[in-house]
């Protein structure tokens, strides 16, 4: 275990730098983070809002996104979530969840030519749709799922 | 002349001792492990807080209830609930306020809601149980009398039923009872969940697929680090538990799957935790209450040693029979405000493989050899100990303390009905 962390800990080691770079100044925007921070987006309350910050429009869902999530999450808190996007020129993966208090959860940006894949794991607020958006070629394309949120019984 | 002979007789007496204790230095145990020797332990103090209080919250936040159930029985005190009596009087027909009744069946901040065991007609809302049966025609089915009497106390006509007597242990009042029999009345026509994850008749029994070894997915693992970490710690005499235990790895691979034993100096059953609390204090002179983060570490540290070995309790003695004997007639106790017994909802002849509302009841078999584990609905690290303490505060219960001999004996009927399960520790669970 003490291995996977070192190597887990080489790994981050390894960002850090780029980021102190950043951080420094030493790095254009839009060279390694391209992506400014979406302020609106992340604060916005309702799932249209969010989407609008996005530059959404006109979006069209897609059998070229694979949406994986539980169909149920015994814990809201960590709910594994991974896109993949299949369509080429896939610039940015945004993924939502409609009945979060804040429904944008994260947007990850791509540069050219890396593969539209993102894994992660979501807090969900309660039972959702949770909607994965794909920019590719300035155009939006999305996929859905439900995933329903175990509500307890005895208490734990 | 007969002293030399003796002399090598008590040698040989004590390296045997010695070898039969699985944790001294292996280069010794190639003897067979017989009589397990008495590895010294602190027997006069109790291994934790006292008086015992109840945890406020778990180490992420999460509350626990503060409410003492002084009335009803428990693991330690029988015979405390109120007895069995029929209902008082009441007029027929019962009259109370549908509406009011629907949202006590629905509520779950009293009582646990009805609908976590019954499906209830088409305004049951998400994530329905199914321990109970379907109530959806109820009111078309039972008369007033019936249902009043049902909801005070299902013992009055179902000696057998898991129920909690609603009335009779004073979780509704009276006219709380008479609204929920109004909403009951109400329910006439069958209602069918079509969607299959919603319907808990069809609904898929949870997965557990997580890798419980990946620290990067189990916050556990980093109680395993620790628990290395205190292990080669001297301790407050200057000693560690490495300085005797040299090659743990070995020593330890299959330790933790003996456990819990019967212990005959203490007359009752030890686990893992409640042995390091006192081995700790006869060894190294640290003082390690059971619950305290050293505790657990150490607890995950000696559980993980023994991953892959099959559990394998030590019920030779006459002591550990009656333990388990004991554990066993516990298990069928009812305890507290909601008056359930472990085997209650954890068996397949009563109701393990249901629902109560989104969460599955287990069977007994096949839950306990991931302890201590992670719990992601908590937030915090639970020996088993504490995952019974809060099986108890769940169905209102008065927990007791985690080194109590009643808990002795459970875990080691848990042990016995877990025979061959593989340790996998720690373990992450919902």
């Amino acid at each position: 275990m003490q291995q996977i962390r070192r190597r887990l800990l080489k790994a981050i080691g390894s960002v850090i730098p780029l980021a102190a770079a950043a951080g420094a100044g030493l790095l254009r925007a839009g060279d390694a983070f391209a992506a400014t921070w979406n302020k609106a987006g992340f604060d916005a309350k309702a799932a249209a809002d969010a989407l609008k910050s996005l530059g959404v429009t006109g979006a069209q869902p897609s059998k070229d996104i694979v949406l994986t999530t539980p169909d149920i999450a015994e814990n809201g808190a960590q709910v594994p979530v991974t896109v993949t996007s299949k369509i080429p020129n896939t610039q940015s993966i945004s993924i939502i969840v409609e009945k979060n208090p804040f429904p944008l959860s994260s947007t990850y940006d791509f540069s050219s030519g890396a593969d539209g894949y993102v894994s992660t794991k979501l807090k969900l607020g309660q039972t959702s749709n949770v909607v994965a958006i794909v920019k590719a070629d300035g155009k939006f394309f999305t996929a859905t799922k439900e995933v329903k949120v175990t509500i307890g019984g005895c208490g734990g | 002349m007969s002293a030399v002979p003796l002399a090598v007789g008590f040698l040989i007496a004590s390296l045997g001792a010695l070898c039969g204790s699985s944790f001294i230095n292996p280069a010794l145990s190639a003897q067979p492990a017989t009589a397990r020797s008495a590895a010294p332990l602190e027997l006069e103090k109790p291994a934790s807080a006292r008086p015992w209080q109840r945890y406020k919250v778990d180490s992420q936040g999460s509350s626990w209830p503060q409410t003492q159930w002084n009335n009803f029985t428990n693991l330690a005190n029988a015979g405390v609930s109120p007895p069995m009596h029929a209902a008082p009087a009441f007029s027929l027909p019962v009259e109370g306020d549908a509406e009011r009744g629907r949202l006590l069946a629905y509520d779950r901040a009293r009582g646990g809601s009805c609908v976590v065991c019954h499906i209830m007609g088409k305004t049951t809302p998400a994530q329905p149980g199914n321990v109970g049966p379907d109530l959806s025609t109820v009111g078309a089915t039972r008369d007033d009398q019936f249902l009043f009497n049902y909801v005070y106390d299902p013992r009055i006509y179902n000696a057998k039923s898991i129920m909690p007597p609603w009335g009779a242990f004073g979780v509704y009042r009276l006219d709380e009872v008479r609204d929920i029999v109004a909403f009951l009345k109400t329910l006439k026509e069958p209602y069918a969940i079509t969607d299959k994850n919603e319907n808990p008749n069809t609904r898929p029994a949870p997965v557990e697929s997580r890798d419980n070894l990946e620290p990067t997915e189990n916050p556990a693992m980093f109680g395993l680090d620790s628990g290395r970490e205190v292990f080669t710690r001297k301790g407050a005499n200057g000693k560690s538990c490495a300085a005797c235990h040299s090659a743990p790895e070995i020593a330890f691979k299959t330790w933790a799957a003996r456990m819990p034993r019967y212990e005959p100096r203490l007359q009752r059953v030890l686990g893992v935790e409640e042995f390091i609390t006192r081995h700790a204090r006869a060894t190294t002179a640290d003082e390690m209450l059971m619950q305290s983060n050293d505790n657990v570490a150490l607890s995950i540290y000696l559980h993980n040693l023994a991953n892959g070995a099959g559990i394998s309790p030590d019920l030779s003695s006459a002591g550990a029979r009656a333990a388990l004997a004991n554990g066993q007639t516990l298990m069928k106790r009812k305890v507290g405000q909601l008056n359930m017994a472990c085997v209650d909802c954890h068996t397949r002849e009563q109701h393990a493989n249901k629902w109560v509302r989104g969460q599955y009841l287990v069977e007994s078999k096949g839950t306990t050899a991931h302890f201590p584990t992670w719990r992601t609905s908590r937030g915090d690290i639970w020996d088993i100990r504490k995952r019974f303490q809060w099986c108890n505060v769940s169905v209102r219960a008065n927990e007791l303390p985690p080194d109590a001999k009643q808990y002795g004996d459970i875990e080691l009927a848990l042990a016995a009905l877990n025979k061959g399960e593989k340790i996998n520790s720690p373990g992450i669970r919902h």
